[in-house]
């Protein structure tokens, strides 16, 4: 058990990534928003699982497959209780966020939409939660239409009532955080009104679920999507989240083995959710390793802890940085995640990428899967700093010290 | 900065990125190609002005990191007054020189000599990623030299 306060020195040592160099600097790792390192926990879990676990799930009457299958199953408990989702049965495992957008466009929104309908989707969204439903719209003579941002950068609520008054919605598609700028976005507020106007909502939670604690009940919101590798668990696994009423009607994305009733050439009757969603053998070590990631969590003292931590670094990030005249800051949205994006005067966001690397500083510069939203701020790339529970001051007082270096050394003099 | 990064960014690759030479169109262009690289958002834009098979005039325009700016700016300096013949193989002695570790001394040698300032990109070597924004304007030469015409 770890102290009520956020004893990060100690917890660093739990990620033996964080031990290793890169260009013979230790690593500082600022590249949380793409993906998370991962604590020995998980890395044991995977291991552990196939040295003494490894059977198939949900069936075998062997003790093998009888225990993996209550692991997994056990899992799925977590993960619903991790977001407070009224019942493990509304947890589906996929491969990641990107999967589970494209379950829910291909099922429930093939079943729901109709020639005319309206699909929202914000400017703000990465293009795992745009395609899907372009794709959908083009299947069904269907219109995607996009919530504007306010000058800040956040959602534009007004003309967001605007569009549900005006046009026929039937699903809203919303990133929860941005993961260029860094905004939360206001769900449950956002739910209410999409409810209110009979619309549905698909909430991307890829970015929401590593920095704060998120409430499937609070949130009201239809579904919830998460990749495990952004909440330091495994890479190929994730799941999403849905009402139950919604998930019950809904046919299914894959079909094959594990997701039938009964089957026979005439036809096959599905099984009822989860299973329904879940054809194949799955990625039971990723499932594992994703529930050994939130024990994780939970163990060195909760979402909350680790929100106030981030919290912290952020403001002190954003205060350092706003003291170097060349450097400009994506957005000022109301409330922020840690992370942001940026741009600095005369000197190109891949040039400052790779002279951070040369220095163990692990950045991402390039248009993160935003096109459009780039595109509305007149940038080509931009450089980002993601944080993580194991970041700490006095890396950041490192990156901005070479931020400068580059500024200086790079830009135009 | 330290050795290999000054390798990288030293004098004449910050110089062309900062002033890129030939930065426009050609007044009587023959040839033209836009390469844009999606994963980091550089785009170049050739204007080339090619009589008689040989390149009477280069000119670029664009938007990327220093890397493919002055690898083009270097680029349109070395190919006017260049025949097709010799732009052709300015083109893979720059591949090579950029991407084949395995050449002979020899070869490397008479690449080097063949490319003149441009030699200087040799540091991208080290710097597998960003091998992309060193080339995006020669692929466009490639492009616009012998795959289209407008």
């Amino acid at each position: 058990m770890y102290t009520q306060t956020f004893p990060v020195d100690v917890i660093r040592r739990d990620f033996p990534i964080l031990a290793t160099k890169v260009n013979a600097h230790p690593i500082i790792y600022f590249d949380n928003a793409a993906t998370t390192q991962k604590p020995l926990a998980v890395i044991e879990s995977i291991n552990t699982y196939y040295r003494y676990h490894n059977a198939p799930v949900h069936r075998g009457v062997y003790k093998l497959a009888a225990n993996v299958t209550e692991l997994y199953e056990k899992a799925r408990q977590h993960i619903a209780q991790f977001i407070n989702a009224p019942s493990a049965d509304q947890i589906i495992f996929t491969r990641g966020a990107t999967e589970a957008i494209n379950l829910i466009a291909n099922s429930f929104g093939q079943q729901q939409i109709a020639k005319g309908d309206i699909i929202l989707v914000s400017m703000m969204e990465h293009h795992s939660n745009i395609v899907p439903w372009q794709q959908l719209c083009q299947r069904k003579g269907a219109i995607l239409k996009v919530i504007p941002l306010t000058e800040a950068g956040d959602i534009d609520l007004q003309a967001y009532r605007s569009l549900l008054e005006e046009y026929p919605v039937k699903i809203v598609a919303i990133i929860h955080v941005s993961n260029v700028l860094g905004a939360v976005n206001p769900i449950a507020q956002m739910t209410q009104l999409a409810h209110q106007h009979h619309a549905s909502i698909v909430v991307d939670g890829a970015q929401a679920i590593s920095h704060m604690s998120v409430d499937m009940q609070a949130l009201d919101c239809d579904f919830y999507v998460c990749s495990g590798h952004k909440i330091y668990g495994p890479t190929g696994i994730g799941f999403l989240y849905g009402k139950a009423a919604l998930l019950n009607v809904m046919p299914p994305y894959q079909t094959g083995g594990a997701m039938i009733e009964t089957v026979t050439f005439e036809q096959t009757r599905y099984a009822a959710p989860p299973q329904r969603f879940e054809a194949g053998t799955p990625n039971i070590a990723g499932v594992l390793g994703l529930d050994a990631a939130l024990s994780y969590l939970e163990r060195i003292g909760g979402m909350p802890s680790i929100e106030a931590h981030e919290k912290a670094l952020l403001t002190y990030l954003y205060q350092k940085l706003q003291d170097l005249p060349s450097v400009q800051i994506i957005g000022a949205p109301a409330y922020r995640a840690a992370l942001l994006s940026l741009t600095v005067h005369g000197v190109h966001p891949h040039d400052l990428a790779t002279f951070l690397d040369h220095y163990g500083i692990t950045a991402r510069a390039g248009h993160h899967c935003a096109m459009p939203l780039l595109r509305h701020y007149q940038q080509v790339a931009l450089l980002r700093f993601s944080l993580g529970l194991y970041n700490t001051r006095q890396e950041i007082d490192s990156v901005v010290k070479r931020l400068q270096q580059a500024v200086e050394e790079l830009g135009h003099g | 900065m330290d050795e290999t990064l000054q390798e990288l960014y030293q004098d004449l690759i910050l110089d062309h990125a900062r002033n890129p030479r030939n930065f426009g169109y050609c007044q009587h262009q023959t040839h033209t190609f836009e390469a844009y690289n999606p994963l980091c958002g550089d785009r170049i834009v050739l204007s080339l002005q090619i009589r008689h098979d040989q390149i009477e005039q280069a000119y670029f325009t664009g938007e990327g990191c220093a890397i493919c700016m002055a690898s083009v700016s270097l680029m349109t300096e070395k190919i006017t007054q260049q025949s097709l013949d010799e732009v052709e193989q300015l083109f893979e002695d720059f591949i090579n020189l950029l991407t084949d570790a395995s050449l002979t001394n020899k070869a490397l040698q008479d690449c080097e000599q063949r490319l003149g300032k441009l030699a200087v990109l040799r540091a991208v070597q080290a710097f597998p990623m960003r091998v992309k924004c060193a080339t995006l304007g020669w692929h466009a030469l490639k492009k616009s030299c012998f795959e289209k015409s407008v």
